[in-house]
C-alpha cells in the first residue's frame, strides 16, 4: 500500500462518512402513496406509487375508532412521575410518524385537555395519546366527570405507563392515592411477572414485539381486544377495553424503554400504525399481507371479506409510512 | 497495408503483454491470499448469520426511515459511523431491490426474555450481506494494512505476508465480519491507518484516522498513549515532537468536530457519543450538562492559563520537569515510574471501592454492596489497563533501541491490555492484528498462545453460531424453521442448574482465553520481553 493508497483509503472513509451523513438527515422516507379502488366484485385494487423499491404491507380489519384528530398530551407545569424529556421524545416521535401516516395531530396541555374532553359532542372524533403516568386535575381532580363524560361519548384513549388514574398531576406537582379509573387487577402491577410471550394476530400483523406487559390490561376484561403480546397471568402488552361508547388503548412498558433497548424505536412505530388505524376495543384483523415493489407503481387485488377498514404500510420491516381508508359500506 | 500489419503485431504484443501482467499479478501470493480471505467471506455471508446484532441494525433503519437521524428516538446506540455506513448500504439496498429486511418468527417470542439473549425477528440473507460487505472490506483492507506496517517497520516482505495470512484466514476475524455482521474490523482498519500514517509522520492524517476509529468503536482510544510516545520518540522530545503531536491531535479533533458536526446540530451530541461514555462510567445526563459551549470555552481558558503559568514558571525558575525526567538516570526513572504507577492504582482502586461501598450501604443491604463493588471492579480494571498502557509508553519512549520491533512489541502489549476486564469475543478484533504481527515478526514463540487465545474467542461465538442458519431457513425453506430457529434458539435459552445453556457454552472458552491473556500479558512484562526485538 504505498502512501497515496493509504491517503486514498481516509479520503474513501470520509467520503462514506459525508454520504451516510446526507443519508441519514435528509433521505427519510420515499414519498409513497398509494391509490384504492373499491370493486363491485368484493375485492380491492391498490396501486403503491413511488420511484424506488420499496416493501410495503395491508391489514384489512373492522371496528375503526371513527377519531379523525389526535391530541398528544404533553404539559411540563403538571407533575408526572415521568420524565419530561422521555414524554416529549415520544410525543415529538410520535408527531413525526403519525403525520407520515396521514394522521392530524396537535399538542395539547391539561388546560387543553380539559377544553377538549368538556366537548362531548365532538368525543368520538378526537382520540388522545398521553404518556405522563398522571391525568392532570383540570379532567380527573375531584369531579372526574370530566374525562369519564368524554370517554362514554365515545373518546378514545391511548395511554402509556402507571395505573390510570391512580396518580393525579396538578400545577407544581403530583399527589398519589387517586382514584384508579379500571378495577383492581385490571392493570398488571410492576411487581408481578411482566414479560409476555404469547402474539395475538394483531401483534404479528403489527410486527409488535414488545413484550414488557408492566401496566399491561387484562385480558378478562370484558369486552377485551389484544393488540399485543400476553402474560402467563393474562395481561397484555398492547390492549383495548370499551369505555362506555369509547375506548381505552394501554400500552405496557417503560416510556424511556429501558427494557426495550434498541427496540423501542419498533414499539413506538406499531404504536403510530395502531393509533393510524384508529384501533381500539372491538377491532378485528379481517386478514393481512406483505409484499414488495420494484421502481415505480405496482397494483395487486385483494379479497376484502367483511372489512370495513384497509390500511396499507410501507418498510422495509418497521412500517415508514401508512395511510387509512375506509370501504363503503357493504 | 505495412502499417496495418505492424499495428496489428503492436497489438498482439500488447495483447500478450496485459495477459502475461495478469498472469503475474494472479501469481502473486499477497493477491492469492486476499482472493482466498474474501473468497471465503463472500461464500459464508449469504448463508451464515448471527440475528441477534443484526436485528438491531433493523432498528437503527427504522430510525432513519422515519425522518429521526441516528438518535431521535431509542434504537441506536453507537457512534454515528456506523449508522452513517449502515445509512449507504441501505441506499444501495434500496437501488438494488432490496426491500425486505426481516420476518417475525412468533413462536421465539417466548423465549426472548430468557437470559440468553435471542431476537424474534430474522434478518433476510439479502439485508445481511448488505450489512456484511463494508465489515468485509474493512477485513480485506486490514490485511493490506497489516502487511504494508510490517514491511515499513521491519522491511521484511515475507514475514508481511504471513501476518497477513494469518489475519485473512483468522477464525474469528472472519466469524466477526462475516457472520456477527459486528463492525469491530472498520475500528481496527482505522486504528491500523493510523499507525501506517504514523509511521510515514502523516500525523495529522494519523490523528484523523485514530479519532475515526475511536469513534468507531472505543477501544482504540487505549493506543493514544502508544502513538504518541511513538511521534515523541521519533521527532524528539523538543519542541519539534511536540508540534508534530500537535498536527496529531489537531487532526483527531478535526475528525472528532466533523463527524459530530450533525448530531450537534440536532440537539444529539450526548446521545452520539454515548456509547463511548458509557465505557467511561459517565451517564448520558452528565454528558448533557457537561456538552455545552461553556464548559468547552471554560476548558479551553484552563488549558491556556495553565500554558501561561508553566511558561512563566519556566522563564522565571529553574523549573524543567521534562528535562529533568528524560535526564534521570535510567534505572532510577523506571523505578520512580512503577511507583508512581502503582501508587496510582492503589489509590483509584481503594477511592473506587470506598466511593461505590459508600454509595450503597445508606440504602441497601449486604449483597447491594457486594453487587456495587463487582460493578466498580469492572472500573478498576480500566484504570489498570489505562495506568498499564502509559507504562508501556513510557517503554517504547525510553526503549534502548527505537526500531520496528520496539514499535510492534509496544502496539501489541497495549492491545491486550485494553482488555484486563473480560471482553466480547467481537471486542477482541482490535487486538488480533497486532498480536499476530508481533508473533510473526519479533517472537514467534508467542505463536501458538496467541493463535490459541484468537481461536478461543472465536469459539466462545459457538451459541450464536448454532443459530446462524436461522436467515437461510426463514427466507430460503431450508433447514426447516423449527430446527434452525426455534429448536436452537430454545437449546440455548434452556438452562443448567438455573444457568442458560448458551451462556455456559459460551463461557467455557471465554474465561480460558481471558486466562491465556492475562498469562500473555505476565510474560511480556517479564523484564526485558517489551523490547525483546531490540
Amino acid at each position: 500500500m504505498k502512501a497515496d493508497k493509504a491517503v486514498a483509503l481516509l479520503a474513501v472513509f470520509c467520503a462514506v462518512m459525508v454520504a451516510g451523513a446526507l443519508l441519514t438527515d435528509w433521505a427519510g422516507h420515499m414519498g409513497l402513496n398509494a391509490d384504492v379502488t373499491e370493486n363491485d366484485d368484493g375485492t380491492v385494487q391498490v396501486t403503491m406509487n413511488g420511484t424506488f423499491p420499496a416493501g410495503y404491507g395491508w391489514m384489512l380489519y373492522t371496528g375503526s375508532a371513527g377519531f379523525n384528530h389526535v391530541c398528544l398530551y404533553l404539559d411540563y407545569e403538571y407533575g408526572s412521575p415521568v420524565g419530561y424529556s422521555d414524554q416529549e421524545d415520544l410525543m415529538d416521535s410520535m408527531k413525526k410518524y403519525l403525520d407520515s401516516r396521514g394522521v392530524s395531530c396537535s399538542y395539547v396541555d391539561a388546560g387543553g385537555l380539559a377544553e377538549i374532553m368538556s366537548d362531548t359532542g365532538s368525543a368520538s372524533s378526537t382520540a388522545v395519546l398521553m404518556a405522563s403516568g398522571a391525568l392532570p386535575d383540570t379532567v380527573y381532580g375531584e369531579d372526574m366527570s370530566v374525562f369519564k363524560t368524554w370517554l362514554e361519548a365515545g373518546g378514545t384513549l391511548y395511554w402509556m405507563y402507571g395505573f390510570i388514574g391512580e396518580t393525579v398531576s396538578v400545577r407544581g406537582g403530583t399527589a398519589e392515592g387517586g382514584t384508579p379509573l379500571l378495577g383492581e387487577g385490571a392493570q398488571l402491577d410492576p411487581d408481578e411477572e411482566t414479560f409476555a410471550s404469547d402474539i395475538s394476530p394483531w401483534a404479528e400483523a403489527l410486527r409488535y414485539r414488545n413484550t414488557d406487559a408492566t401496566y399491561g390490561l387484562s385480558t378478562d376484561l370484558p369486552g377485551f381486544t389484544d393488540l399485543g403480546l400476553v402474560t402467563e397471568s393474562g395481561h397484555s402488552s398492547c390492549g383495548a377495553v370499551p369505555y362506555g361508547s369509547g375506548s381505552i388503548v394501554v400500552v405496557g412498558g417503560s416510556l424511556d424503554g429501558s427494557e426495550l433497548g434498541q427496540t423501542a424505536v419498533g414499539r413506538n412505530l406499531a404504536l403510530a400504525d395502531v393509533i393510524a388505524m384508529g384501533l381500539a376495543s372491538g377491532s378485528e384483523l379481517v386478514d393481512s399481507g406483505t409484499g414488495s415493489k420494484g421502481y415505480g407503481s405496482t397494483t395487486f387485488t385483494i379479497s376484502r371479506g367483511g372489512a370495513e377498514a384497509l390500511y396499507l404500510w410501507s418498510g422495509d420491516y418497521n412500517s415508514e409510512w401508512g395511510q387509512r381508508f375506509t370501504l363503503r359500506s357493504v | 497495408m505495412g502499417d496495418g500489419v505492424e499495428m496489428l503485431r503492436t497489438e498482439e504484443g500488447s495483447t500478450d503483454a496485459v495477459i502475461s501482467k495478469i498472469l503475474v499479478f494472479a501469481r502473486n501470493p499477497v493477491v492469492i491470499l486476499i482472493a482466498l480471505g474474501l473468497g471465503i467471506r463472500l461464500v459464508i455471508a449469504p448463508f451464515l448469520t448471527f440475528d441477534l446484532d443484526t436485528h438491531y441494525w433493523v432498528q437503527a433503519l427504522a430510525l432513519v426511515d422515519n425522518d429521526e437521524g441516528l438518535y431521535g428516538s431509542l434504537g441506536y446506540f453507537y457512534t454515528p459511523v456506523w449508522g452513517y455506513v449502515m445509512s449507504v448500504m441501505a441506499g444501495i439496498g434500496t437501488l438494488l431491490g432490496v426491500t425486505d429486511y426481516a420476518t417475525l418468527i412468533p413462536d421465539v417470542i417466548g423465549m426472548v426474555t430468557g437470559e440468553f439473549p435471542v431476537a424474534p425477528e430474522i434478518t433476510s440473507p439479502a439485508f445481511n450481506v448488505l450489512m456484511k460487505i463494508p465489515i468485509i472490506l474493512a477485513d480485506i483492507a486490514c490485511a493490506l494494512l497489516i502487511r504494508q506496517i510490517v514491511i515499513e517497520l521491519i522491511g521484511d516482505g515475507r514475514k508481511a505476508t504471513v501476518a497477513m495470512a494469518l489475519w485473512l484466514l483468522c477464525p474469528l476475524a472472519i466469524v466477526e465480519s462475516t457472520m456477527h455482521v459486528m463492525f469491530d474490523s472498520i475500528s481496527a482498519m482505522m486504528l491500523l491507518l493510523a499507525v501506517l500514517l504514523a509511521v510515514r509522520r502523516r500525523y495529522f492524517l494519523a490523528g484523523a484516522s485514530l479519532s475515526l476509529g475511536v469513534l468507531t468503536k472505543f477501544f482504540p482510544m487505549f493506543f493514544v498513549f502508544v502513538l504518541a510516545a511513538y511521534v515523541l520518540r521519533r521527532e524528539g522530545m523538543g519542541s519539534n515532537g511536540l508540534r508534530r503531536l500537535l498536527h496529531a491531535v489537531c487532526g483527531a479533533v478535526a475528525a472528532l468536530v466533523l463527524l459530530e458536526i450533525p448530531a450537534a446540530l440536532s440537539g444529539q451530541l450526548s446521545r452520539s457519543v454515548f456509547f463511548i461514555a458509557e465505557r467511561v462510567g459517565l451517564s448520558e445526563e452528565f454528558l448533557d450538562s457537561v456538552l455545552t459551549v461553556r464548559s468547552l470555552v471554560i476548558l479551553l481558558a484552563v488549558v491556556v492559563v495553565a500554558y501561561a503559568a508553566y511558561r512563566l514558571l519556566r522563564s522565571r525558575t529553574s523549573f524543567r520537569p521534562l528535562e529533568a525526567f528524560v535526564s534521570m538516570d535510567p534505572a532510577v526513572r523506571e523505578r520512580k515510574v512503577r511507583r508512581i504507577l502503582l501508587a496510582i492504582a492503589a489509590l483509584a482502586a481503594v477511592a473506587v471501592l470506598v466511593y461505590s461501598v459508600m454509595s450503597v450501604s445508606l440504602a441497601g443491604g449486604t449483597m447491594d454492596v457486594f453487587t456495587a463493588v463487582g460493578m466498580k471492579l469492572v472500573t478498576i480494571l480500566s484504570i489498570i489497563s489505562l495506568l498499564g498502557e502509559v507504562y508501556v509508553a513510557y517503554r517504547l519512549l525510553f526503549c534502548g533501541t527505537f526500531d520496528g520491533t520496539a514499535v510492534l512489541s509496544a502496539l501489541a502489549a497495549s492491545s491486550v491490555l485494553i482488555f484486563l476486564w473480560p471482553p466480547a469475543a467481537s471486542y477482541t478484533i482490535i487486538m488480533v492484528p497486532f498480536l499476530l504481527m508481533y508473533s510473526v515478526v519479533v517472537d514467534r514463540r508467542f505463536l501458538p498462545l496467541s493463535l490459541l487465545v484468537i481461536g478461543l474467542f472465536a469459539l466462545a461465538e459457538l451459541p450464536s453460531a448454532l443459530t446462524s442458519l436461522s436467515s437461510i431457513a426463514v427466507y430460503w425453506g431450508f433447514p426447516s424453521v423449527g430446527t434452525a430457529v426455534v429448536g436452537a434458539i430454545g437449546f440455548l435459552t434452556g438452562t443448567v442448574a438455573g444457568f442458560p445453556v448458551g451462556g455456559l457454552i459460551m463461557a467455557v472458552p471465554d474465561v480460558l482465553a481471558y486466562v491465556l491473556m492475562l498469562y500473555l500479558l505476565l510474560r511480556w512484562f517479564r523484564p526485558g520481553q517489551l523490547e525483546a526485538g531490540a
